[in-house]
């Protein structure tokens, strides 16, 4: 097992109402199991979550460790992964 | 120089002094660009009371530091200073101050646009507007801008 560190900004994180988390997974999980794993804490999430490979880069964005990732990531144990939607800064 | 790069601040920025730390020494480089973003005091039909900036504390710098790397191996610039709000921010207050200079002013015109045009695209900030609507405070999520993307299509 792993265990990842998920982090929600801006939207996510009030519609979540949750700006952290921590997810064991398999070994070498993707983001898109990650995505699977967490869709059904709620309706919220779910909303977010289910779609999440249509939605990407329109509504969703993917970092691991600071870096931007895609669902294919493959995660490895204390990965530090965010979701958040496109910016607006400037 | 070694000065700091990118600051990023829940302070007010300070115009003039921000500047002075690019213009000083305008003997040595020529020419300097400042661009300065700031809030806009009405956004549409309904008064903005303020505007709230978060961001991803790490991440946000390491993208900056990308984007400001990425223009000093494009142009040849003397000094680079991006520095960005977070926070809350009034109606009228500076968010952005992006600064540089070079030798000839080609390259600082060119440098400011590239850095704010990336900043829009690329560094995690979101901002959330506060409006005073119906008798009551609402607040909404700015959404992001097609024409930000396409921005970065001439580089």
């Amino acid at each position: 097992m792993i265990r990842i560190k998920v982090l929600f900004f801006a939207n996510f994180r009030e519609l979540l109402d949750c700006s952290s988390l921590s997810v064991e997974l398999d070994e070498s999980a993707s983001i898109g199991d990650l995505c699977d794993r967490i869709k059904d804490k709620g309706d919220s999430w779910f909303s977010l979550f289910a779609n999440v490979k249509s939605d990407l880069n329109s509504r969703v964005k993917i970092a691991v460790n600071q870096e931007m990732a895609t669902l294919e990531y493959s995660l490895k144990n204390d990965d530090e992964v965010a979701f958040f939607p496109p910016v607006t800064g400037g | 120089m070694d000065n700091k790069q990118i600051i990023i601040t829940e302070k007010s920025l300070d115009l003039a002094e921000l500047n002075h730390q690019i213009q000083s020494g305008q003997g040595e480089h020529g020419a300097s660009v400042i661009f300065t973003g700031s809030v806009r005091i009405a956004d549409g039909e309904h008064g903005l009371v303020a505007m709230h900036l978060e961001h991803y504390p790490g991440m946000t710098e390491n993208e900056l530091k990308k984007i400001v790397d990425n223009t000093k191996s494009r142009w040849d610039l003397n000094k680079t200073l991006v520095v960005h709000r977070v926070g809350r921010l009034l109606p009228g207050e500076p968010i952005v101050f992006v600064g540089v200079s070079s030798l000839h002013r080609q390259s600082a015109f060119e440098a400011a646009q590239y850095i704010m045009d990336f900043l829009k695209h690329q560094a995690t900030f979101w901002k959330k507007e506060i409006y005073f609507k119906n008798g009551q405070n609402q607040a909404v999520w700015v959404s992001a801008k097609e024409s930000d993307n396409k921005a970065l299509e001439r580089w």
